[in-house]
């Protein structure tokens, strides 16, 4: 294997940061804090570190939640920030396993909130905290709100199978 | 009421819950695994306190970073006071500090102060 091959393909799309593995809190914690000290190495600003930081730091936990949910899939995942010189913006892309049951779900709430406007995503979450229907769960559903308030874009979705199993992609600019 | 201290960790605040001084205070970042099962014994604690809550109470919260699951517990932790404040002839004070140049703070405080109109939520800025 020819790690320069995975070098090209970084360098390319101009990805800053990569990971690829099982995801842990401990891992969770020291890379967003790596993330962070890199973009302030960078000289970014203060608003644009913050939010990468809770996008990312959500789009983990998604996926350490999502598998421990889901006790057959594993939490492995791949993430990958990175820097779009065409849209002058950060992004960041995750991908994981996940149960094609759950396809429908996602698509129907990233699309309800690629729909709704800045306030209605802020009211939106403080509905579902009030109502409590997401009090104990560890779903995605609260952590999907988050990234898509902090998000400069709509949130875009992908879902492709490899090795026959279902994996869900979410990209997103800050 | 016995006083229950945390130490701040790398993704949980520093935590006082002090009945003697009437003080209960969170200063840090929030984003742990199970935020659920964290802050439960610190959900029983307030929920105790204000069964016989004293006249005045000083609320500080200085929290840098919430994920999502950390709003949906301070949230919750908030709507105790409110419940508190709704049943008592006492005051609750809380304070929201935030750092100037962090807007996701400010922003989180105010969603706060709309939510819980009965209560007196203080926004600070820090320098």
């Amino acid at each position: 294997m020819n790690l320069n091959q995975l070098r090209t393909i970084l360098q390319e799309e101009k990805i800053i940061f990569s990971f690829s593995g099982t995801v842990t809190q401990s891992l969770v914690v020291g890379i967003a804090k790596s993330m962070k000290h890199e973009l302030e190495k960078r000289g970014e600003e203060n608003s644009i570190i913050d939010s990468i930081f809770s996008i990312v730091v959500e789009q983990l936990q998604n996926i350490m939640s999502y598998s421990q949910e889901k006790e057959s899939q594993d939490s492995k995942g791949i993430l990958l920030l990175g820097f779009s010189e065409e849209k002058n913006k950060y992004f960041s892309i995750t991908s994981n396993q996940i149960k094609e049951d759950d396809k429908k779900k996602i698509i129907t709430k990233i699309e309800l909130l690629n729909a709704m406007s800045a306030k209605e995503k802020r009211k939106y979450l403080r509905d579902l905290l009030k109502s409590g229907e997401f009090s104990h769960a560890k779903g995605a559903g609260v952590g999907f709100v988050e990234i898509s308030k902090r998000a400069s874009e709509n949130l875009l979705i992908n879902f492709n199978e490899f090795d026959n199993s279902e994996y869900f992609e979410l990209k997103v600019y800050v | 009421m016995e006083k229950l201290y945390l130490k701040e960790s790398e993704y949980t605040p520093e935590i006082i819950l002090d009945k003697e001084n009437n003080l209960i205070s969170f200063i840090g970042q929030s984003y742990p695994e199970n935020t659920f099962e964290f802050y439960q014994p610190i959900m029983n604690w307030i929920g105790k306190y204000c069964e016989n809550i004293p006249t005045n109470t000083k609320v500080i919260l200085e929290l840098t970073y919430l994920n999502s699951s950390s709003f949906k517990a301070f949230f919750d932790i908030i709507d105790l006071f409110e419940g508190a404040r709704k049943k008592c002839n006492c005051s609750i004070d809380i304070d929201w500090i935030y750092d100037k140049d962090n807007d996701i703070a400010l922003e989180t405080g105010e969603d706060f102060q709309d939510d819980f109109e009965d209560l007196n939520i203080v926004l600070i800025e820090k320098n």
